[in-house]
């Protein structure tokens, strides 16, 4: 499994550092970046092979019409997207069952901060391993 | 005097002109009757001299239409001395005198001399007849006047007008008497006693009073409230006035004068309902309504004031002191200001919040509206209603509760998402710590130890902020110049700025007076402005340009400029960033930054505003007051 690619797209650089640092113990390949725009430019280049985004960047209407844009072109089988966010999955812009928001919000797995670490690396095992 | 000389012989006519001329007479002369008569209509003479036989007209027709014309005329006939009958008929045509032919003087000068006195009897006795008669008519026609006038004035008048002879029979019946009874003038003039106008009895007791001096004075009755019967049988209300009319001594009749009291009546009631109607709204209002006298003497106390108060308007009323109802030297306060313009203009006062004393002792918050009021110019009262203002004081408390409470929830909220940004990073940190034990990576671990420090300094960062937005001391001030606290942040600041390419530069104007403000306050905010402004660049941009000025802005005060070459906002954007914790920056955000700035720069009676348009940068600009 090693070598798969990850852009990690997250507004806080620290959090891009200590993802990075993270996956590459697990033998990913990792990129990152602090906004969209850097970000598109990254899955173009990289081909990832998982998305991981925060949809709390700069505003949360970037980040879910980020993360749709990003499924329409990928399709239902395309790159898998994890999303990370600060706000629980009942408010707003998300609501209803987290099963009917995955389709909603174009992610395979959501997750809210604080993550688990261990969660979150069996999630990228997960969403890989198809 | 005009004496007219008409004969057909020439020689006479001049004879008699020459002798009559030498008289003093002014004669004129015609040769014929014709003549003659057109000269009498042309120059009306007194006395006409004709001679009774002439070719044309002969002088009797002469005479004849001489009177006609003039019947003031004199006529002297002359003629042949022999022919009586020609003499009678000119007597009978009332000629004045007959003078016989040859004409002699002495017969003439008779003949004229009875003429004369003819003349003049004959005029004057006309002139008195005429006068007479004159005088007669226009008496008569005044006499006629007068009486219409007073009959107008009977008939006509608004009130009842009624008289009646000795016997009770009435006489006087007009159109005001037709109107309250019913009666038409014919119908009861001649025909009805004066008795059947009253209820039974009531006739005679008006007659004894008439006579009486109860009502003033004997032969007389003034205004005499009674009911009398109409011929429907309705009592009507009256006021009866009442005289006897005597002629020669004599007493003649009886007249009235019965005013209709009905629509006095009405208005009376209707004044008493609309009093009644005033008085209950005045009563149920439920604001209190107290009014009070110039002297301060409470004069209306109503229910809602009794609620407010703890009175009764019993007590109220019984000379309280208007002063009473206020804590000392509030109600002369109020006068005062109710004197004022300031409040609603003068004599006016308008929602003027005021805390009033109930009975009791305890204050009660009131919203005082008030004016004087006027009865012909001269102040004569002051009306105060009082809304009860301890429900909506009550509701307010409440609401701001409230407030409060949802804007603690929005605290919560926004602290817990910055709380779980930093647990995240806190998380991922302790995991790498773990792994670089595990695995021996001494590199892992010191950054995963590096991750977890900063965190712990990110979370009490969050902390103090909070701190000092909820912070309700007032600023700690001091006289100091801006531009020292500007060139601090910037040196702080600029090697950040250069890490990410962007010049951070100066403008500062050297005559900028100093300010009394909290240095450290004024010191925070430039240090948010400046981060504000190097985050403004995208992190993959290169170059940029920070611009931190100071002007004197004259009499607004002094103001600070800090102005980035960024990607500047929206006017959606513009409108939230003020709001606490509200932020675009993610994680590294607490949202509370510019919270905290504007609320300093309030605390210290200054402006915080931005300019800002996308991909332009943007300009936030402070003044504070000199």
């Amino acid at each position: 499994m090693s070598g798969k690619k990850i852009v990690i797209i997250d507004d806080d650089p620290e959090i891009c550092d200590a993802m990075s640092e993270i996956l590459s113990e697990y033998d990913y390949q990792v990129f990152t970046a602090l906004e969209t725009k850097t970000g598109y430019q990254l899955l173009l280049e990289q081909r990832p092979d998982l998305l991981i985004l925060d949809i709390m960047m700069a505003t949360m209407h970037e980040g879910l019409d980020f993360a749709t844009k990003i499924k329409e072109r990928e399709g239902v089988y395309g790159m898998p997207v994890l999303i990370v966010s600060a706000r629980p999955p009942v408010e707003k812009g998300y609501g209803r069952t987290l099963e009917e928001d995955l389709d909603w919000i174009h992610a395979d797995i959501f997750m809210e901060k604080p993550v688990e670490p261990e969660e979150l690396i069996h999630n990228v095992e997960l969403l890989l391993r198809k | 005097m005009k004496i007219l000389v008409i004969d057909n012989n020439e020689s006479i006519r001049q004879g008699l002109k020459v002798s009559l001329e030498g008289e003093g007479y002014e004669v004129l002369t015609a040769g014929a009757g014709r003549e003659g008569l057109e000269i009498l209509a042309r120059e009306l003479p007194s006395i006409i001299l004709v001679d009774i036989n002439m070719v044309d007209i002969d002088g009797i027709e002469v005479l004849k239409r001489a009177k006609e014309q003039n019947p003031d005329v004199q006529v002297i006939v002359t003629g042949d001395d022999n022919e009586v009958d020609l003499v009678i008929r000119a007597l009978q045509n009332e000629a004045t005198d007959y003078v016989g032919k040859p004409i002699s003087e002495e017969a003439l000068a008779g003949a004229l001399l009875r003429s004369r006195e003819r003349f003049w009897k004959d005029n004057k006795l006309r002139g008195y007849i005429e006068n007479l008669e004159k005088l007669i008519k226009d008496t008569k026609e005044e006499l006629e006047k007068r009486h219409e006038l007073e009959h107008n004035l009977i008939q006509t008048s608004m009130d009842g007008i009624i008289a009646n002879d000795r016997r009770g029979n009435l006489i006087i019946f007009n159109e005001g008497a037709e109107r309250i009874y019913g009666y038409t003038r014919e119908e009861a003039v001649a025909n009805i006693h004066v008795t059947q106008l009253y209820p039974e009895g009531v006739a005679k007791k008006i007659k004894k009073m008439i006579y009486g001096s109860g009502y003033g004075g004997p032969g007389r009755l003034i205004n005499y409230e009674v009911e009398v019967l109409t011929k429907k049988g309705e009592p009507v209300c009256i006021l009866l006035s009442a005289a006897l009319l005597y002629e020669e001594g004599r007493e003649v009749a009886t007249v009235g004068y019965f005013k209709d009291m009905r629509e006095v009546k009405r208005l009376e009631q209707e004044l008493l309902k609309r009093y009644e109607f005033e008085h209950n709204l005045i009563q149920t209002s439920m604001d209190g309504i107290i009014a009070n006298d110039r002297q301060g003497n409470i004069i209306i106390f109503n229910e809602g004031a009794q609620s407010i108060y703890g009175y009764t308007p019993e007590e109220a009323l019984s000379g309280m002191s208007v002063t009473r109802l206020y804590p000392e030297g509030e109600a002369r306060r109020i006068k005062k200001l109710t004197y004022g313009s300031e409040y609603g203009g003068p004599g006016r006062l308008i929602n003027y919040e005021v805390e009033v004393l109930s009975k009791k002792g305890e204050p009660v918050p009131i919203l005082l509206s008030a004016t004087l009021l006027y009865e012909e110019g001269r102040e004569v009262a002051m009306v105060g209603c009082f809304k009860d203002m301890r429900q909506v004081k009550r509701l307010e408390k409440e609401l701001i509760q409230r407030e409060r409470l949802a804007a603690m929830g929005q605290a919560t909220a926004g602290i817990a998402h910055g709380v779980k940004n930093i647990l995240h990073a806190m998380k991922l940190g302790a995991f790498m710590v773990d792994k670089g034990f595990e695995k021996e990576k001494p590199d892992l671990l010191r950054k995963g130890w590096n991750l977890v420090g900063k965190s712990i300094n990110r979370i009490s960062g969050m902390t103090l902020d909070m701190l000092s937005y909820a912070r309700s001391s007032p600023p700690a001030r001091q006289s100091c110049s801006l531009n020292d606290i500007v060139n601090q942040v910037c040196e702080l600041m600029v090697e950040k700025a250069r890490e990410r390419q962007i010049d951070l530069v100066r403008d500062l104007d050297s005559t900028l007076p100093p300010v009394s403000v909290d240095v450290e306050d004024i010191h925070s905010c430039l240090m948010n402005l400046v981060t504000n402004a190097i985050e403004a660049f995208p992190e993959s941009s290169s170059g940029g340009l920070i611009t931190v000025s100071s002007r004197d802005a004259g009499e607004a005060g002094v103001s600070l400029h800090v102005k980035d070459t960024g990607k500047g906002m929206t006017r959606e954007l513009q409108e939230q960033i003020f709001k606490y914790l509200y932020s675009t920056k993610g994680a590294r955000g607490t949202g509370l930054g510019l919270a905290i700035t504007q609320k300093i720069i309030h605390e210290h009676g200054g402006t915080i505003e931005v300019e800002s348009a996308p991909n332009e940068g943007s300009c936030f600009t402070i003044v504070l007051p000199k």
